[in-house]
């Protein structure tokens, strides 16, 4: 899960994968702004073919949050 | 609604860094230019363009504080980053556009834009399509732009 949850964010980003560490977040990574929080939310969604409801899209904004939901769902790479 | 979606197109959204290069370019293809017009609300600067023969374009530029446009204008120059269409009905015109299988996330919620006197104006994130802008309108009436352009270019 790790591996494609970091390329995801990465490709939406523009960034290596080893750029987004665990620690990656909008206050760690300069172009995770509001409008590439939606972009990486529909890229997961499409990845993993699931639905994020409309709060989660804008609350999960960090990869461990983000981690953490997948997780929650049971999705592991 | 007649239109698909209840949507009329409406502008293009171009994003620049500064503004007088796009201008010059628009001038130069007919368009007329309106002054320019800060938007509070959005924290950008926009500036209207219209021609009798090609689509509306509206210039949106950063202002001297943070805003929306740096990390787009960061890897882009200039783009046009929005399409914009109205609404006469935006809650029924989400409900079509999700209907028709589209996934759609509200970027921005409904807030008044000065460059149309405050009518309500919201974005959209649409998956395999890209960022659109939703002008609110009650029937019947058109959408005026505030700052008018007046006269033809030189």
């Amino acid at each position: 899960m790790d591996t494609r949850l970091k390329k995801v964010v990465a490709a939406v980003l523009g960034i290596t994968v080893p750029d987004v560490t665990n620690e990656a977040s909008p206050a760690t990574l300069k172009n995770w702004d509001s409008l590439k929080q939606m972009q990486i939310m529909l890229a997961l969604e499409e990845e993993f073919g699931i639905q994020f409801d409309d709060e989660q899209i804008h609350e999960l904004s960090s990869y461990k949050l983000i981690a953490a939901e997948l997780a929650k769902r049971g999705i592991t790479a | 609604m007649n239109a698909a979606y209840g949507l009329t197109f409406h502008h293009f959204g171009l994003a620049v860094e500064k503004p007088d290069l796009a201008v010059h370019f628009l001038t130069g293809l007919g368009y007329r230019i309106g002054e320019v017009i800060h938007d509070r609300y959005q924290n950008v600067n926009l500036m209207w363009g219209e021609s009798d023969a090609m689509p509306a374009v509206e210039i949106i530029f950063p202002t001297d504080t943070p805003g929306p446009l740096d990390e787009i204008l960061r890897r882009n120059k200039e783009l046009v980053y929005h399409l914009c269409f109205v609404s006469e009905n935006l809650e029924v015109s989400l409900q079509q556009m999700r209907g028709a299988g589209h996934r759609i996330v509200g970027v921005v919620p409904p807030k008044p834009a000065p460059l149309f006197h405050d009518d309500q104006v919201s974005f959209y994130l649409i998956r395999g399509f890209g960022l659109i802008e939703i002008i609110e309108k009650s029937p019947g009436r058109s959408i005026a732009v505030q700052s008018q352009p007046t006269g033809r270019p030189a």
